[in-house]
């Protein structure tokens, strides 16, 4: 390989990663968006469970 | 991160509350991080501007040296991160709130993501320059010894949950693991390494030509600014985890009695 296919590959690799890791990162955001409306849920099940006895 | 399985570890006492600002900050609250994140991109594509464009091609090495211009801010970026963990998990020792154990937990995170990266660009330069991908010389391998302590890091703090004693377990770590940045950096002049000795030092008049030196300031400002993004929305999404986790905990537990 050329000088110039490890500058590319460099960069490549660097801009991907870290484009990657934002999308990681909004992955992760929902998946606590779906926690919480689980917690939502839980909660409104409770309550229900509470004012029927 | 995971729940503890019941019976429920000693969580973290309580979830970490936002930070509230005076009401003449609430613009920079409100606007802040999309102005952080204009002047990221903008400062990202002066980079490749300057990268590319700007700076000279070195004689001996060639186009391959222009990885320089990603690979030494990413370093100093990781190394910021790492210095981030230090003083947040001292800061979560000595006052047992959450929010500093947070804060380290992603300052970690952010710090692996650029170690593994320094090592990937490092590799990548060090293939054409030096005829290897690796050299177990003093800089590569306290990077490498780095990368293992920060991934331990994570690794405790995955298997720990939300328990009090794993927060506490993961601040030490990170004091301790903190030893080898100065190390890391001071390496090339301790030993005689095949890796480059430091071109640009404080109070001195830099080796290398002006317009290579203001391309590694610019990297660093622009490397600077997206540590800065990323650690605002890793800690917004590790705080809303934490708080839904312990949320959901506490909801199966009473719905358990």
């Amino acid at each position: 390989m050329q000088g110039n296919t490890f500058l590319v590959l460099a960069y490549a690799i660097a801009w991907i990663g870290l484009l990657a890791y934002l999308g990681w990162i909004a992955l992760r955001m929902r998946g606590v968006r779906a926690e919480l409306e689980t917690v939502r849920e839980l909660v409104e099940q409770k309550e229900a469970g509470t004012r029927g006895s | 991160m995971h729940i503890a399985e019941s019976p429920p570890a000693p969580a973290v006492a309580e979830t970490p509350s936002p930070l509230r600002l005076p009401q003449w900050l609430e613009p920079v609250r409100r606007y802040g991080e999309y102005v952080l994140g204009a002047a990221t991109a903008l400062a990202i594509l002066a980079l490749l501007w300057a990268a590319f464009a700007y700076a000279p091609t070195e004689a001996t090495q060639g186009d391959v040296q222009r990885i320089e211009y990603i690979h030494v801010p990413m370093a100093w970026v990781a190394y910021l991160a790492f210095f981030v963990v230090f003083a947040a998990s001292i800061l979560y020792l000595w006052r047992r709130d959450p929010r500093w154990d947070l804060l380290a937990a992603t300052s970690a995170e952010i710090g692996t993501i650029f170690t593994t990266l320094v090592l990937v660009t490092g590799s990548l330069w060090g293939r054409p320059v030096w005829g290897t991908w690796w050299q177990w010389d003093a800089r590569m391998t306290t990077t490498l010894i780095l990368w293992f302590v920060y991934v331990a890091y994570l690794l405790l703090r995955s298997y720990t949950g939300l328990s009090e004693g794993g927060a506490r377990a993961a601040a030490v770590l990170g004091i301790v693991g903190f030893i080898d940045v100065p190390i890391n950096y001071l390496s090339v002049t301790w030993w005689r390494t095949l890796h480059p000795a430091l071109q640009v030092q404080l109070g001195q008049t830099p080796d290398a030509p002006p317009a290579v030196v203001w391309t590694l300031m610019l990297g660093l400002l622009a490397f600077t600014l997206l540590y800065a993004f990323l650690m605002l929305q890793v800690n917004r999404l590790n705080t809303l985890q934490r708080a839904a986790q312990l949320l959901r905990a506490r909801a199966e537990l009473e719905s358990a009695d």
